[in-house]
C-alpha cells in the first residue's frame, strides 16, 4: 500500500471541502504512518530479562546464589543436626567426613554441613541488612549532595573523602570496640561504615542527571526539585543502585567474615562463616582440612557470583543495550 | 584518471540478533582531484562506506565482499601491516567531531608531526617543520604559536583546521571527510570548506565528502552519490543531480530541504516513514514503502542500477525527471496572521554568568556577558526566529523566558499573567501554563524510564488543573495531533525514532495549551526528511491553536521557512530585527549579510555565485567583549567610531531595526526574492 506524503494527504482532504486543522488532523489519522510505526513490541521487563539471560555467567551465578540461600534457610528443615548443645557434641570433636557427618565435625564437635547452614543464615541476614542500610544512606546522601551542589556538596563530599581515607577494617574495629558486638549492633556498624563509596557514585549520577534536558523540562513545566529527584533522578539511578547493592551485599558479607576471622564476629553460640574459617584454619595444622575447604569454597564462589550478577543488572537497566 | 575504485562493496556488522549489512553492493569510482559527495539519511551507510575504505570499522564490522582498488592494490585484502602504510599516508580521514578527535594531553605540533614521523621516517625537527608548513596551508592564524598549544586552547573551527592539517601532513591522494563541518557554525563552516576546496586544487587530491547537508553538496562537490539503506540509488554530476534527478528518493530528499530563498510559510515535502531495518531481509526496492511512485513491481523485485546518460546512474523502475513540483496553492493556504498584539515583550534584558574560580573560596569577579541589553517583542500567533552562531546568547534568552535562568536585570513581560505577587514555586507553575519549551535533543529531553503517556501527562500532573479522565483524553488528543498512534502512550522513548521523539516533545510542550512555545533548535538533531515533518507539524499546530513560537536556531534556512519575524544575535546583542522576508532579502547589518552568505544553499547555481563578503575569523570571548560594536572585530565596514561608540537600535523601515553605524544600503544587496 502506498502512503501519501503529509502534504498530499492534506491536499486531498482540502479538496474534499474540509479545511485547516481538521484536514490536517485527518491527514494524520489517515496516514498514521506520518510518524512511522513504533519499533519495538517487547515489554520493558521482557527486554530486561533478555539482556540478563544473555549473560550466561550471571545466570549461573544467580542459580548459585539462590541455591545457597535455599541451602541455608530451607536446608535445616531437611537436614537435622546438633548446632547448639555443646555438651552433646563434645564426643564428636574434629571427626573427618564419615557416616552421620558428611563433612565431618569442627573443634566443638558440631556437624560441619549443618554448621554451614547455621552460620550462613547469620552471614546472609547480616550482610543483606547491612547492605540495605548502606545503600539507603549512601543513595540519600549522594543524590542530595549532587543535586544541591555548591558549597554544601563540597562540604558533604570532603566528609566522605575523610571517611574513605580511613581503612575500612580499622573503622569497623574502632566502632565495634566502642559499641560492642551484638547482632543488631553489627548490622548497624557494618551499614553505617559501608556507604561512603556508594555516596560518591550516586553523587556523580545525580550531577549528570540534574543537568539533563528531561530534568530541565520538568522545571520548565513548573515542577519542583522534589519531583525531579523522586520521579526522574532516582529512577534513572536504578542501574547504579542495583550494581552498588549487589557489591555492597558481597562487601558486607566479606567484612563480617573478616570480623569473624579476627574473633570479633557474632558471639557464640551463634556463628558466621568468618568464625568457621578462623577455627578451621587453626585446626588446619592438625590435618582437619574438612573444616576449611567447604566453607571457603562456598563463600568465595558466593562473593564472585554477586559481582557477576551486579554486572548483568547494570546492563539490564541500561536502555541502550536493550535496543539491540 | 580513476584513483580509487570501489566495486560491489559489502560491509556487515555482527549484531546480537543477526548480521546487518550496512553497505550492500556499493560501487563508486573517484578520479584524482575530484570531489565526490556521498549523501543520505543517517543510517544509510555513508559513514560505513568511508570507514570500509580505511578499514577502520568497529570490532563487530567487516568487509564481507567486493573490492576497493587503490594504486593497483585491493585494500580489502591487504594485511593489517600493509594497510597501516596506506592509512594517513595515501588515504586520510577527517572525522566528524573535532572536539573529541584530538588527544587532549598532546601538543598540536606533536600530533600533526606524528603521522609524518610514522610514514616518512622523518626526524623530530623535520616533522615539526612539516607541521608548521601544513598549519600554514590550512590558514591557521599564528601557526608558530599553535605548535606548542594544547587542543583545549583552540576553538572548534581551529581544531577542525588541525584535523585537516593532520590529514594532509603526508599529502594523501584521497581525503575522506566525514561530516567535516557538521559540528561548526556556518561562518566557520564556510571557511573550512573553502580551505578544503583550495587544497584539493593545489594538491590534486581526491576528496570524498560525506554529509547530510544538501547545501554543502550543492556548493562543493563535482559528483554526488545518493545512498539509501546501504545501496547506491543514484549517482550523477552535481548539476544533473539537482536539476534532472531520476530517483524518487533524491527528489524527495531535495524537496524536503528548507532553502534560504524559500517563501516564508511554504510547505516542505516530507518523506513519510523510516528507513528499513537492515537486519531483516528486504524484498523489492528498499525505498518502496516510502515512495510515492511505488508500484507492485517495486515491492516484489529489486531494480538494477541502470545508466541514464554518461556518468548518471540510478536504480528505479519508475524514474522521475527533475525536482518535485511543490504546489503553490498549498503554500498560500497558510492564513495570513493578524500579528499586531504583542504577547511577550522583552526589554533591556541582561544576563551575566559569574566565572567561578577553581576553589570554593575564590571568586574571580569576572563575568560572561551572555545577554546584553536585548529588546524585542513577540506578537500573538507569530513565529519569532532567533538566529546567530553558537555562543551568541540565543539559548540563554530562551531559558530566561521560560524561567530556567534568573534574569540579571531587565524585564520580561508576558501579556495576560500577573505573577508579581506569587511565591517562587507558584510563580514558576503559573508561568509554565503560558510558555513552554521544546528541547533540542529528542534523546536527552525525554526521561528514558517513563512511558510516553506519562511523559506527556507530567505537565498536567504538575499543574493539577484537570481531572484524571480529562488528562487521559488530553493525552490521546495530543498524540493524535502530533501524528502518533495511541498505542505510543504505553511505549518507552527508546522504542521511537528521533523524529517520533521530537513529536512526543512537541506534544508535551503543548499539553498545557500554552500561548507561547520556545523551540530551541527543534530539528537540528534530525534528518532533513524528518525535519520537514516536524516543521510542517509545528506550522499546522500554530494555525490550529493560534500559538506563538520563538524559534531558536543556527540554521537560517529553517528559520526562514517558518518564522514571520527574525532577530539576529551576535555575542549577546540583538543586531537586527525585522520581517523575515526583508531580513533575508535585504539584510541591513553586516553580520546578517555575512551569515547569509555563509549558508550553503541546496541549489547548484545560486550557491556557487554567491561567495563574496564572508565573515572571517573567530567569535571573540563573551567574558571580554570588544568595546563599542561587538561585531567590529570581524566587520568589513568597521571604522573608528565602531570601537568607541556602541550603535543603538534604529528603525530603518517599518518594523525593521538594526544596530549599526554603517547599515548596508537596501538597494545594493537585494537578491531576487522570487
Amino acid at each position: 500500500m502506498t502512503f501519501p506524503t503529509d502534504w498530499e494527504a492534506e491536499k486531498m482532504a482540502v479538496m474534499d471541502g474540509q479545511s485547516g486543522h481538521e484536514a490536517a488532523l485527518d491527514a494524520f489519522a489517515e496516514a498514521a504512518n506520518s510518524a512511522g510505526d513504533v519499533r519495538g513490541t517487547e515489554r520493558m521487563w521482557q527486554q530486561m530479562l533478555r539482556v540478563f539471560v544473555s549473560n550466561k555467567l550471571a545466570v549461573a551465578s544467580l542459580v548459585y546464589v539462590v541455591a545457597i540461600v535455599l541451602f541455608c534457610f530451607v536446608g535445616p528443615f531437611f537436614y537435622h543436626s546438633n548446632q547448639t548443645d555443646a555438651s552433646a557434641s563434645i564426643f564428636n570433636v574434629n571427626l573427618p567426613p564419615q557416616k552421620g557427618f558428611p563433612l565431618g565435625t569442627d573443634y566443638l564437635g558440631f556437624d560441619i554441613l549443618g554448621r554451614l547452614m547455621f552460620a550462613g543464615q547469620s552471614s546472609l541476614e547480616l550482610g543483606f541488612l547491612a547492605a540495605m542500610i548502606s545503600l539507603v544512606v549512601g543513595v540519600g546522601y549522594g543524590v542530595f549532595s549532587g543535586y544541591v551542589g555548591g558549597w554544601i556538596d563540597s562540604l558533604l563530599m570532603r566528609f566522605v573523602d575523610v571517611m574513605l581515607s580511613i581503612p575500612g577494617l580499622f573503622l569497623l574495629l574502632a566502632t565495634i570496640s566502642l559499641f560492642g558486638r551484638s547482632k543488631v549492633l553489627l548490622i548497624l556498624v557494618l551499614g553505617f561504615t559501608g556507604w561512603f563509596g556508594d555516596a560518591r557514585l550516586l553523587r556523580g549520577e545525580a550531577i549528570a542527571l540534574r543537568d539533563r534536558e528531561f530534568a530541565q523540562a520538568v522545571r520548565a513545566m513548573g515542577g519542583g526539585s522534589g519531583r525531579i529527584i523522586w520521579r526522574h533522578i532516582l529512577p534513572n539511578t536504578v542501574s547504579t543502585m542495583m550494581t552498588v547493592s549487589t557489591f555492597a551485599l558481597a562487601g558486607s558479607i566479606l567484612a563480617l567474615t573478616s570480623l569473624g576471622f579476627l574473633g570479633l564476629g557474632i558471639p557464640l553460640p551463634e556463628t558466621d562463616w568468618g568464625a568457621m574459617i578462623q577455627f578451621g584454619s587453626d585446626n588446619f595444622q592438625i590435618g582437619c582440612w574438612w573444616q576449611v575447604y567447604p566453607v571457603c569454597g562456598l563463600f568465595l564462589v558466593l562473593i564472585v557470583s554477586f559481582n557477576y550478577i551486579g554486572d548483568a543488572m547494570r546492563d539490564m537497566f541500561e536502555v541502550r543495550l536493550r535496543e539491540r | 584518471m580513476t584513483i580509487l575504485s570501489i566495486k560491489n562493496l559489502r560491509t556487515s556488522f555482527a549484531m546480537r540478533a543477526a548480521d546487518v549489512v550496512a553497505v550492500d553492493g556499493v560501487s563508486i569510482d573517484i578520479a584524482a582531484g575530484e570531489c565526490v559527495g556521498i549523501v543520505g539519511e543517517s543510517g544509510c551507510g555513508k559513514t560505513t562506506t568511508g570507514l570500509s575504505i580505511m578499514r577502520l570499522l568497529p570490532k563487530n564490522g567487516h568487509v564481507s565482499g567486493g573490492q576497493i582498488f587503490f594504486d593497483g592494490k585491493d585494500l580489502a585484502t591487504l594485511s593489517e601491516k600493509e594497510m597501516r602504510s596506506v592509512r594517513g599516508n595515501s588515504i586520510a580521514l577527517i572525522p566528524q567531531d573535532p572536539m573529541t578527535s584530538l588527544n587532549p594531553v598532546m601538543r598540536i605540533g606533536d600530533q600533526i608531526a606524528e603521522g609524518y614521523i610514522i610514514h616518512r621516517g622523518a626526524s623530530k625537527e623535520e616533522a615539526r617543520q612539516r607541521a608548521l608548513e601544513v598549519l600554514r596551508m590550512v590558514e591557521m592564524p599564528m601557526p608558530e604559536e599553535r605548535l606548542n598549544q594544547f587542543p583545549h586552547e583552540l576553538s572548534g573551527g581551529l581544531r577542525q583546521r588541525v584535523m585537516i592539517a593532520m590529514a594532509l601532513v603526508c599529502e594523501p591522494k584521497v581525503l575522506i571527510a566525514d561530516e567535516p563541518t557538521t559540528a561548526l557554525d556556518v561562518t566557520i563552516q564556510a571557511q573550512i570548506l573553502d580551505i578544503l576546496d583550495g587544497l584539493r586544487e593545489k594538491l590534486n587530491m581526491a576528496v570524498i565528502l560525506i554529509t547530510h547537508d544538501m547545501g554543502v553538496i550543492a556548493s562543493r562537490t563535482d559528483r554526488v552519490v545518493v545512498m539509501y539503506a546501504g545501496k547506491v540509488v543514484e549517482e550523477a554530476d552535481t548539476k544533473t543531480l539537482f536539476t534532472r534527478m531520476n530517483h524518487p528518493y533524491t527528489q524527495a530528499l531535495l524537496a524536503s530541504v528548507p532553502k534560504i530563498d524559500n517563501i516564508t510559510g511554504g510547505r516542505l515535502l516530507s518523506i513519510p516513514g523510516l528507513p528499513p531495518d537492515l537486519s531483516k531481509e528486504i524484498v523489492g526496492c528498499r525505498f518502496a514503502p516510502r515512495c510515492t511512485y511505488a508500484t507492485d513491481q517495486c515491492r516484489t523485485s529489486e531494480p538494477e542500477v541502470v545508466d541514464a546518460s554518461q556518468g548518471h546512474r540510478f536504480a528505479c523502475f519508475n524514474p522521475t525527471n527533475g525536482p518535485a513540483a511543490v504546489d503553490v496553492q498549498i503554500n498560500q493556504a497558510r492564513k495570513a496572521i493578524d500579528a499586531t498584539k504583542p504577547l511577550l515583550t522583552v526589554s533591556n534584558l541582561v544576563k551575566e554568568f559569574p566565572i567561578r574560580g577553581a576553589s570554593i573560596f575564590r571568586r574571580t569577579g569576572l563575568k560572561v556577558s551572555a545577554v546584553a541589553d536585548v529588546n524585542f517583542e513577540v506578537r500573538e500567533g507569530e513565529t519569532f526566529g532567533l538566529v546567530g552562531e553558537s555562543g551568541c546568547g540565543k539559548t540563554t534568552i530562551g531559558r530566561l523566558i521560560t524561567g530556567l535562568e534568573e534574569v540579571t536585570s531587565g524585564d520580561i513581560n508576558f501579556a495576560g499573567t500577573n505573577v508579581d505577587g506569587l511565591k517562587k514555586g507558584a510563580r514558576r507553575r503559573a508561568l509554565a501554563r503560558n510558555r513552554q519549551m521544546m528541547f533540542q535533543d529528542p534523546y536527552a529531553s525525554l526521561d528514558p524510564r517513563k512511558r510516553v503517556g506519562d511523559i506527556i501527562r507530567e505537565p498536567l500532573e504538575i499543574q493539577k488543573t484537570l481531572s484524571k479522565t480529562e488528562m487521559d483524553e488530553r493525552v490521546d488528543q495530543l498524540l493524535r495531533e502530533v501524528g502518533l498512534p495511541l498505542a505510543a502512550a504505553e511505549r518507552y522513548p527508546h522504542e521511537f525514532s528521533g523524529g517520533q521523539r521530537q513529536r512526543v516533545g512537541l506534544a508535551r510542550s503543548l499539553a498545557l495549551e500554552p500561548k507561547l512555545v520556545i523551540a530551541d533548535e527543534p530539528v537540528s538533531a534530525l534528518d532533513v526528511s524528518i525535519q520537514a515533518q516536524i516543521l510542517n507539524l509545528m506550522q499546522d499546530l500554530q494555525e490550529a491553536r493560534g500559538l506563538s513560537y520563538i524559534l531558536i536556531s543556527h540554521d537560517l534556512a529553517v528559520v526562514r521557512y517558518i518564522a514571520h519575524r527574525i532577530g539576529v544575535m551576535y555575542l549577546g546583542k540583538l543586531v537586527e530585527v525585522g520581517p523575515a522576508e526583508e531580513v533575508f532579502s535585504a539584510p541591513r547589518h553586516h553580520y546578517t549579510q555575512g551569515l547569509l552568505n555563509a549558508v550553503p544553499n541546496a541549489d547548484v547555481e545560486g550557491s556557487r555565485e554567491r561567495r563574496g563578503g564572508q565573515i572571517q575569523g573567530e567569535l571573540p570571548s563573551a567574558a571580554n567583549p570588544p568595546s563599542g560594536c561587538r561585531f567590529r572585530t570581524r566587520c568589513p565596514a568597521a571604522a573608528d567610531i565602531c570601537a568607541n561608540e556602541e550603535p543603538t537600535m534604529q528603525e530603518i523601515s517599518n518594523g525593521h531595526t538594526v544596530a549599526c553605524h554603517f547599515p548596508i544600503e537596501a538597494a545594493v544587496t537585494i537578491r531576487s526574492a522570487q
